[in-house]
């Protein structure tokens, strides 16, 4: 990234895209191709994995590893993909499972980051929690909504979950809530007065921030409790991240700026020219890469702020 | 009062406002570096686990 050497890997808008843990690889899944790419960074060269059926759709874990594919008959399967081979490998299949499809046709499925538990809605909104390793799977009190969130540790669970009802002959929930579980035991920790899916764990996991219109709030992780209330902003702001130590919540404010907020205080600390959606916090939270409208990607020095040494 | 007295007071009061509030004297982001290749704003991206690469996507995806 220092030589500013840029190579076009792809095209289009892949989804899910994601490096590889080690940083060797760089994989796109395209669904509507059904195939996935995986770049090898090191030669530059392609392995394209495609996939067989239109119906089958896939989940990646982070680790760039583990896709899932539904298959015909509703079975589920989880394939092991090497970055160095077109076919895979089977890891485990579970039968029997009727997938909750959503509007664009994709079933919800979402991995926990360390890959070993994958988050399956049912079609009847339940909320299975599947180990990869054994096909194991057990189901947590309450109905899906729409959105979920596994917490870096792979400990906690945020979910939108509500009472099952019907639109339009189809499942739904209704009168949705954000509840906060526990992944080992299944049970429910907490209901959070939550009202959007603009929500983030810290990278220690032990808060959640969460954004709704001007307000931005945190909470704790352990408990579900508020822990404070941000100042209010002067526009709708969203996409709240934290930067890698936990001290700096970044928010994308619709008044064109990406506002800085010391998460110990709530206050907003500092502020950065917004022309494109892109944030992107380097690992090190040393650098962070923003979007210009006429697609420069530009490179800033993160400030020290003072109070949030 | 006459009126540019009370400009000035005004003033005094707001830049008060913003020293407390710590914005005057915030420290901002400075700019590095700029990259070029897409066509339009890039509205994802991410670094790599070990922060060497950048990754982006517009129209395009450009590593």
């Amino acid at each position: 990234m220092a030589t500013g050497k840029k190579t076009q890997v792809g095209e289009g808008l892949p989804d899910p895209l994601m490096f590889s843990p080690d940083s060797q690889f760089l994989i796109l899944s395209r669904k509507l191709k059904d195939e996935v790419q995986i770049y090898n960074i090191a030669n530059n060269k392609n392995t394209v994995v495609k996939r067989t059926s239109f119906d089958e759709v896939i989940a990646m874990s982070t680790d760039g590893m583990a896709q899932v594919v539904f298959s015909k008959g509703a079975k589920l399967r989880a394939l092991k993909t090497p970055y160095d081979t077109r076919t895979g490998k089977d890891i485990v299949t579970m039968e029997k499972v009727n997938l909750q499809r959503l509007g664009s046709g994709n079933p919800a499925m979402v991995f926990s980051p360390d890959g070993r538990t994958l988050l399956i809605k049912d079609e009847q909104l339940n909320i299975m929690l599947w180990d990869v390793a054994t096909g194991k799977s057990r189901t947590l009190p309450g109905t899906a909504g729409l959105w979920f969130v596994f917490s870096p540790d792979n400990s906690l669970l945020l979910a939108e979950c509500g009472i099952q009802g019907k639109i339009e002959s189809s499942t739904a929930v209704k009168n949705p809530s954000v509840q906060l579980f526990d992944v080992a035991s299944g049970k429910s920790i907490a209901t959070l007065k939550i009202e959007s899916s603009d929500v983030v764990f810290s990278p220690d996991s032990k808060q959640i921030a969460a954004s709704y219109l001007f307000n931005i709030s945190l909470w704790d992780a352990k408990t579900g409790k508020l822990i404070r209330s941000f100042d209010k902003t002067a526009k709708p702001t969203s996409s709240p991240k934290f930067t890698p130590d936990g001290k700096i919540l970044i928010s994308n404010g619709s008044d064109r700026t990406f506002g800085f907020w010391n998460v110990a205080t709530g206050k907003q600390i500092g502020s950065l020219p917004r022309e494109a959606n892109l944030l992107a916090i380097s690992p090190d939270g040393t650098t962070l890469a923003t979007g210009a409208r006429d697609g420069r990607v530009l490179l800033w020095n993160m400030p020290v702020f003072k109070d949030t040494k | 009062m006459p009126r540019p007295i009370l400009i000035l007071v005004s003033r005094v009061f707001a830049c008060l406002y913003l020293l407390a509030s710590g914005l005057l004297f915030a420290a901002e982001p400075k700019l590095r570096d700029t990259f070029s290749g897409h066509k339009t704003g890039p509205f994802l991206g991410f670094f790599s686990p070990d922060g060497k690469l950048l990754v982006t996507r517009s129209n395009t995806v450009l590593l």
